[in-house]
């Protein structure tokens, strides 16, 4: 897939700028053959640049009459490249003159071949060496390339991804100004132990996720605030994490504590009558008790129980609330903004700069990929 | 997580904590009853170490007291010599008597009452009471007592047996104690004897009080 991706990169300037015969497009009329340099067109070099590591198999099929010796030459560079598979021709399909792309891609697929080519000639205006256009299809029946040119003149090389950054503001008054001379070696390897620096003292993530370097270590509310220079702050999370600590052993422990009293002896006395003394069914007085005796009654089990919860909920609450760190959740990326505009500044950068870069996404689902920072 | 975790763990030691006293014994189950002889009908469940629960409604934490409520009476009997003693009678329990003197002493409970009494001797009597009552029969020549287990002396019998029975609101039958009219000293004594001095007749008692009172009969719990 990356092979089909980098050859419809290289080809999209081309392809984009020449007409793509569509899939069901009739057939194109016949040329004269005339004697052509088409190993010209088609280098080992050439055509190799557009098909990847995977060595796939490939059909490369003269789809009209003028096509022969083209498709020849493609397949004689794709065989000298080494890059490709086994190459065949075109003889299995039968005649294809009358089939459009989609009814060759339809015979072709069934085939042990991964890319199917389809090569046609058209003849130039007199005097003028024809052209040519290879589509080359996936056994999926997609586009994977499409490479257009003109006899004796060799294939275009693959274009690389396009980045596109967002200027610095142009000095005031600048028009473009001359090239910047080349910065001195000391200077690059003092910028360079600037930008290691910076990489690695950075700060980032979030307000629940502090992290610092790149890309980033996991680091304490406290190790945060001292990173900033904040020892006031460093030292309110300790006495936060104290308070947070405290609160939730108290509220932990009195409030289990109580939930368990509580939820014990409410189900031991609504069991009690079923363990309660028995004085047997000719109880002669008949005045005694028939439920155990708990040394907490029913309401007050009921009570601790209520008041052991509502303080689990309430350390839940304080503890939802009362974090540790000293600042809002909202103030964090302000402040390591700042930390890191300060960080550069101070070790003599340059502030970070917004980039958006764009690339071919090419394949399954082609288009572009943005990928920015800002 | 980790707050779940400390979490978790507190309340984990609060609920162990105060689960603790029920885990080793606080869920509490009650023995079978005792049947007490301070009072005709009174029984006694202990339930776990601490709770001892009476059928008359009384409620005792100690063990030992309500050991002593079950049987052995709280009303002294006063010596001739100036002392007193409380009369246990532990037969419904392991079949033993005792007198507890005022002066922390045991002894056995027929021997000391008669001591105490200055009577020749005396003999529990259980044979018309029912549940577990008693009471001593003692003897000085031909000078016959009655005492009941709370010390009252009488003179007539029947009232003694009165303090042993429990009347009960009903599931109760005049049943005889024994075979033979002729063991009586009178049948005329006895109203299930008077009219045939054979088998005695004690259905002829028609409520507890006729019955209580005739020697060859028992108010008997059904």
């Amino acid at each position: 897939m990356t092979a089909l991706r980098t050859l419809l990169a290289a080809a999209l300037s081309t392809a984009l700028a020449l007409p793509t015969p569509a899939l069901a497009a009739p057939a194109p009329a016949p040329v004269a053959a005339a004697p052509v340099d088409w190993a010209g067109t088609f280098t080992p070099t050439g055509v190799s640049a557009h098909l990847g590591d995977k060595k796939p198999n490939i059909i490369v099929i003269a789809a009209n009459p003028g096509s022969q010796a083209a498709a020849a030459a493609f397949r004689a560079a794709l065989t000298a490249s080494k890059k490709a598979g086994v190459v065949i021709d075109g003889q299995a399909l039968g005649a294809v003159d009358s089939l459009d792309d989609r009814g060759i891609v339809e015979r072709a697929k069934v085939l042990p071949v991964q890319q199917i080519v389809i090569v046609r000639v058209f003849e130039g205006s007199p005097g003028d060496p024809p052209s040519f256009i290879a589509m080359a299809y996936g056994t999926d029946g997609n586009v994977a390339v499409a490479l257009s040119g003109t006899a004796g003149v060799p294939l275009p090389e693959p274009e690389p991804p396009t980045e596109v950054s967002v200027p610095d503001p142009a000095p005031e008054g600048g028009e473009e100004g001359p090239k910047e001379p080349e910065e001195p070696e000391e200077v690059k390897q003092a910028r360079e132990a600037a930008e290691k620096e910076y990489a690695a003292k950075r700060l980032g993530g979030t307000w629940g996720a502090l992290r610092q370097g790149t890309p980033g270590t996991p680091i304490s509310p406290a190790q945060f605030y001292a990173a900033l220079g904040r020892d006031d702050l460093a030292r309110q999370v300790d006495k936060r994490k104290k308070t947070r600590l405290g609160v939730a052993l108290g509220g932990g422990i009195a409030g289990g504590g109580l939930v368990a009293v509580g939820l014990t002896f409410l189900i031991l006395n609504a069991t009690a009558a079923k363990n309660g003394p028995d004085f047997g069914p000719d109880d002669p007085l008949g005045a005694g008790t028939d439920r155990v005796r708990y040394p907490l009654s029913m309401p007050v089990s009921g009570a601790l129980l209520g008041v052991g919860a509502a303080l689990l909920i309430g350390m839940g609450v304080f503890l939802g609330v009362y974090k540790a760190h000293p600042i809002g959740r909202r103030e964090t990326p302000g402040l390591i903004d700042g930390h890191n505009r300060e960080l550069r500044q101070k070790l003599g950068l340059p502030p970070e700069q917004a980039s958006v870069r764009i690339a071919p996404s090419l394949g399954a689902s082609n288009g572009l990929v943005l990928v920015g920072r800002f | 997580m980790g707050r779940l975790k400390m979490f978790s763990l507190l309340f984990g030691v609060g609920l162990v904590a105060a689960l603790a006293p029920m885990l080793t014994g606080g869920c509490t189950q009650c023995d079978e009853f005792l049947e007490c002889t301070t009072k005709p009908g009174l029984r006694y469940v202990e339930c776990g170490s601490k709770q001892h629960e009476f059928n008359d409604g009384v409620s005792l934490d100690d063990e030992d007291t309500a050991w002593d409520y079950c049987f052995c009476n709280s009303s002294r009997l006063q010596c001739e010599n100036g002392s007193s003693l409380r009369m246990c009678n532990y037969m419904t329990y392991d079949g033993s008597v005792a007198a507890l003197f005022n002066d922390g002493t045991y002894a056995e409970l027929t021997s000391a009452v008669a001591g105490c009494l200055e009577y020749d001797g005396c003999a529990v009597e259980i044979a018309r009471c029912n549940y577990g009552g008693w009471y001593l029969n003692c003897a000085r020549g031909d000078e016959r007592v009655y005492i009941s287990g709370a010390g009252q002396i009488f003179k007539d019998e029947k009232n003694a047996v009165d303090t042993c029975v429990a009347r009960g609101p009903g599931g109760f039958a005049c049943e005889p104690i024994i075979d033979d009219c002729e063991d009586l000293d009178s049948c005329a004594l006895s109203k299930a004897c008077s009219e045939f001095c054979s088998s005695p007749a004690c259905f002829n008692n028609k409520n507890a009080a006729d019955c209580i009172a005739d020697p060859a009969c028992r108010w008997t719990p059904q």
